[in-house]
């Protein structure tokens, strides 16, 4: 017997090991710079609040921590979409100015993989913005760094909240550097092939509601064009 | 006590020591506080490690139970078990994580058909009013669903943003979509549709704007990601009104037919 309870201790402290080995990690540190950070090329930014009380429309499978708005949305509570929320906001642009709307869809990804420090999410943007056009950003999501850097603290907290700054770069594909894909529809848009990247910049966080004061920020690199001058 | 004085090789707390006698080799201490002690150590000239009882000190059964206690251990069973337990745990753990799935999105069965030279057909519909989730617009206390504060910002005074479940010929819910119809001078007249499905992938869709007889518009698919990757087609958005009369029926559906075809690669 006590070499039954000897050999079960052993094993939750061989679980426990790797469990710390994978949250203390240092190599999967978050990412805070994206490549396009340091590109030539014209950037749009597009801000929005990532709170979902702040949004036109945030919905998800009603039973999440997050609780839906308005309340009487209608909830995503079906199989094939329970692991999905939808989200339509309203953008804006460095200077606090209306830029357009945006709707995003996130569902949870069967690529997670927790021993590669991948809390994945797929997910999609479709945006218009009036007098340019329309955009549509495809990007996996990694929310490792926000998950260890600020749920779990938020967990252990004995007020149960967190408040701090943090940043963090939350695209990690499908993008060969780890950036998102754009597609135009319309407008000035129609037809540009780009790259983009999405950031979370929070500073409170509670258990009960999620996030309490988090904005995000959408940035889409234009391709410069190629003008006949350049080519010679 | 015949001893003579030599210097000591490391030990905590000992100071200065001398040998007590040849076979065995035994010290007396004194300690770093002040008080002298005596101790015995292994024998130096064979194999048999002994202890002699007249000099174990208080110190020198303190280094035996500390000598005990950190190489006793490793010829324990009971500690060998639970360092396979340590090890096991390390690989369960391990596996468990690499292979159990930690999301696993429920997918119902693709209903698709393959035209002879159409590609692949599915059709997909939405139920109005029971699958709409939102209606954005502009005109003051026609948004969906009640509490949502619709900007009243002059630019977006021409866009209509919707949100819908969407559902498969089973009539099951399969995914989410949005629709964006939106006119302005820079981009005319705009409508758009973005189909998400959890488990396979999403579709980005821009409509003609003018119907074709018979009430339906075609667009073009821009973007697919996952499984939609790599294929390519039209859409299909028609508006089919209901006609059974039966109670809680819906008012209508919209139709929407995908026929896609994997796009031509470069060789």
């Amino acid at each position: 017997m006590k070499y039954l309870i000897s050999l079960l201790v052993g094993m939750c402290v061989g679980t426990c090991a790797v469990l710390a080995l994978l949250y203390y990690n240092p190599l999967t540190s978050r990412n805070t710079l994206s490549p396009l950070s340091v590109t030539d090329n014209e950037l749009i930014s597009l801000n929005y609040s990532a709170v979902a009380r702040d949004a036109l429309v945030y919905t998800n499978d009603g039973n999440s921590q997050v609780a839906p708005h308005p309340a009487k949305v209608l909830q995503l509570w079906e199989r094939p979409i329970r692991h999905t929320n939808a989200m339509a906001t309203v953008l804006t642009d460095g200077r606090g100015q209306i830029a357009g709307i945006g709707i995003k869809f996130s569902s949870h990804s069967e690529l997670t993989n927790v021993l590669e420090s991948g809390a994945l999410v797929n997910s999609v943007w479709h945006i218009y913005l009036p007098e340019r056009g329309s955009v549509f950003v495809e990007q996996i999501e990694n929310y490792w760094g926000y998950l260890r850097e600020i749920i779990v603290p938020a967990r252990w907290s004995s007020g149960d909240n967190w408040r701090g700054i943090w940043y963090g770069n939350i695209t990690s594909g499908p993008g060969a550097l780890g950036t998102a894909k754009v597609v135009g529809g319309s407008g000035d848009f129609n037809g540009l092939e780009a790259e983009a990247f999405e950031s979370l910049s929070a500073r409170a966080y509670s258990v009960e509601h999620g996030p309490v004061a988090m904005t995000g920020q959408l940035t889409i690199e234009l391709p410069r064009e190629e003008t006949a001058s350049e080519v010679e | 006590m015949g001893m003579s004085k030599m210097p000591v090789q490391g030990g905590p707390g000992i100071v200065a020591a001398a040998p007590r006698r040849s076979k065995e080799t035994c010290f007396s201490v004194l300690l770093r506080d002040g008080d002298a002690s005596k101790v015995c150590a292994p024998s130096q000239n064979g194999s048999t490690k002994y202890y002699h009882k007249d000099y174990l000190t208080k110190l020198g059964a303190r280094r035996l139970a500390q000598w005990r206690l950190i190489f006793g251990w490793w010829t324990n069973i009971l500690f060998k078990t639970f360092l396979a337990g340590i090890f096991l745990g390390i690989v369960v753990c391990t596996m468990a994580l690499h292979f159990v799935p930690v999301v696993d999105q429920y997918r119902e069965v693709s209903m698709i058909t393959v035209n002879p030279n159409g590609g692949n057909v599915e059709t997909f519909h939405i139920n109005i009013p029971m699958d709409r989730i939102m209606v954005g617009v502009p005109e003051h206390g026609a948004s969906l669903p009640d509490g949502l504060e619709w900007p009243s910002d002059e630019k977006l005074s021409t866009l209509r943003a919707e949100l819908f479940k969407i559902r498969n010929r089973k009539n099951a819910v399969i995914g989410v979509a949005s629709r964006i119809a939106a006119s302005d001078t820079e981009a005319g007249d705009v409508i758009e549709w973005v189909l998400h499905f959890p488990a396979r992938g999403s579709v980005y869709v821009t409509m003609r704007p003018n119907p074709l007889e018979g009430g339906y518009r075609i667009g073009d698919m821009r973007r697919g990601t996952r499984e939609f990757g790599t294929l390519r087609g039209q859409v299909f958005e028609s508006w089919v009104r209901d006609t059974s009369g039966s109670e809680g029926a819906p008012a209508g559906r919209i139709e929407l037919q995908t026929t896609l075809i994997a796009a031509q690669g470069e060789l």
